[in-house]
């Protein structure tokens, strides 16, 4: 290569004059620079999605949606994974294979914790449920539980329902059978026909739905006094729940002062009860303060099972 | 603008994609001239600026879809180079005229630039006769103003191939202009 191609290669090297005699010529037709023009450049992209955007989006919606509603709808397997249930605008049942069923209400959140061989649990979390279990021999009694914020609701056979107020109680109906309601040391028997409120201060006794005015005060009384230290200002409202106690389903009621931890109470609750119902064993002493035999009995005679 | 100009542009490039209207501005301060001067190698010089405004309104309408940023400056010239041929088969030839802020504008007089400007039109049209990797390459050099590493570097041909396309280009121009009585 010699200089002169040198030089059109490189400008910076000195000018052929050949070559700058060139440059000069074309000067004119030099790009002249101007200022930049947005017109050049594209109008805004509208806001409207892109169709493979929406088919994506549309997918996406479809997966979510699948993985919230298939797991939900799919049945529960022993030793299943924990999983939660939420019923939205509509009822959602959920069953237990065929040993129990629950209907969750809508705006409620049900948590199930385990099933196993000898227990099956579940946590509501908001809102409320009802439960139909299969009575014994084919679910045993405690089998089936549904803790709360308040305490367990322990299934015996039944069906109830179990809501979470919106004030912070919580309150359960048996509608067959019967359930347990623990909290803390405190464990409360609730037969058909019954309810029990349940409360930040503990379990309130339960009552029949026909319980008078005066008999339910006083069971209030009886309950707040049960956590109170001094016991004398409860056998004041055991007096006052006596008093009150009149109608043969009202020994729901003394049936579980037959409970209470002091025996200077249980004593009056079942003589109360002897005269309330009479004897659960004729042939026996009358007073034994075993709340197991009394349950038998009342439930036998004084609690029909059809809740009436 | 050689050596570390393709990752300046690289830079430019993303940020123009991502709608940076001052990025969009510096590639076209970066290109215009090498775009104007790939489309003179189609075109006559009277519509070429007007194809070049129409390259950058087409290469900033398809750049979302340029996956390598680095392949811009092959991509801009390519697109110089079907705008251009665009526009010699539509066969626009309308006349440039100059603006009054040109008219109005310093040094010679209007006959005298109107003179000036013929005679580097005839020579273009001499240069036109070359082969399209000669004039290319030639224009580039001799209107953009362009060195052959930067040449190279814009139109993706090796600093051999610049050298060569100038080299045989220009031999094969001499006799054309002396032929036309040009300088």
């Amino acid at each position: 290569m010699s200089e002169r191609d040198d030089a059109l290669f490189d400008p910076t090297l000195p000018p052929d004059p050949e070559l700058a005699a060139l440059e000069r010529a074309l000067l004119p037709l030099r790009w002249q620079p101007r200022p930049f023009d947005p017109a050049l450049l594209p109008p805004p992209r509208s806001p409207r999605l892109r169709p493979w955007l929406a088919l994506a989006a549309l997918l996406l919606v479809g997966v979510a949606v699948a993985w919230w509603w298939l797991p939900a709808m799919a049945p529960l397997q022993p030793e299943g994974a924990p999983r939660q249930f939420t019923a939205v605008e509509q009822p959602l049942t959920i069953p237990l294979g065929d040993l129990a069923e629950i209907t969750l209400r809508p705006g409620s959140t049900l948590r199930f914790e385990h099933w196993r061989p000898a227990e099956a649990r579940f946590a509501l979390l908001r809102g409320s449920l009802e439960v139909r279990v299969q009575p014994p021999p084919k679910v045993a009694p405690g089998f089936f539980v549904v803790d709360t914020p308040l305490g367990r609701v322990v299934d015996m056979g039944c069906r109830y329902t179990l809501e979470l107020r919106d004030d912070g109680s919580a309150r359960a109906v048996v509608t067959e059978g019967a359930v347990a309601f623990v909290r803390g040391e405190r464990t409360v028997f609730v037969p058909v026909g019954a309810a029990v409120e349940v409360r930040a201060d503990g379990v309130r006794t339960p009552l029949f739905g026909d319980a008078s005015e005066e008999l339910m005060k006083a069971v209030v009384e009886y309950d707040l006094a049960l956590t109170a230290p001094d016991p004398s200002r409860r056998g004041q409202t055991v007096k006052q729940v006596l008093a009150a106690v009149r109608d043969a389903r009202d020994s729901l009621v003394l049936w579980h002062l037959l409970r209470d931890p002091a025996a200077m109470f249980r004593e009056p609750a079942e003589q109360a009860l002897l005269d309330l119902v009479g004897a659960p064993l004729p042939n026996t002493k009358a007073q034994s303060f075993d709340p197991e035999e009394w349950l038998a009995f009342l439930r036998l005679r004084a609690w029909p099972s059809n809740g009436k | 603008m050689a050596g570390d100009g393709s990752a300046q542009w690289t830079e430019l490039v993303k940020r123009a994609q991502r709608g940076d209207r001052e990025a969009c501005a510096g590639l076209y301060a970066e290109f215009a001239r090498t775009v104007h001067a790939i489309v003179l190698g189609h075109v006559g010089a009277a519509v070429a600026e007007d194809v070049t405004q129409e390259v950058f309104c087409s290469v900033f309408a398809s750049l979302a879809r340029l996956r390598e940023p680095a392949a811009f400056p092959a991509f801009v010239c390519t697109a110089a180079r079907n705008a251009a041929c665009s526009a010699l088969r539509q066969k626009r030839r309308t006349p440039r005229h100059e603006s009054p802020d040109e008219l109005a504008a310093g040094g010679p007089s209007p006959v005298a630039r109107a003179e000036q400007r013929e005679a580097a039109e005839r020579v273009h049209a001499v240069i036109a006769t070359l082969p399209e990797a000669y004039r290319e390459t030639l224009l580039l050099r001799l209107v953009a103003g362009l060195s052959g590493a930067e040449i190279a570097e814009r139109t993706g041909l090796t600093h051999g191939s610049v050298r060569v396309n100038l080299t045989r280009g220009m031999a094969l121009l001499r006799p054309l202009l002396q032929e036309a009585g040009l300088p």
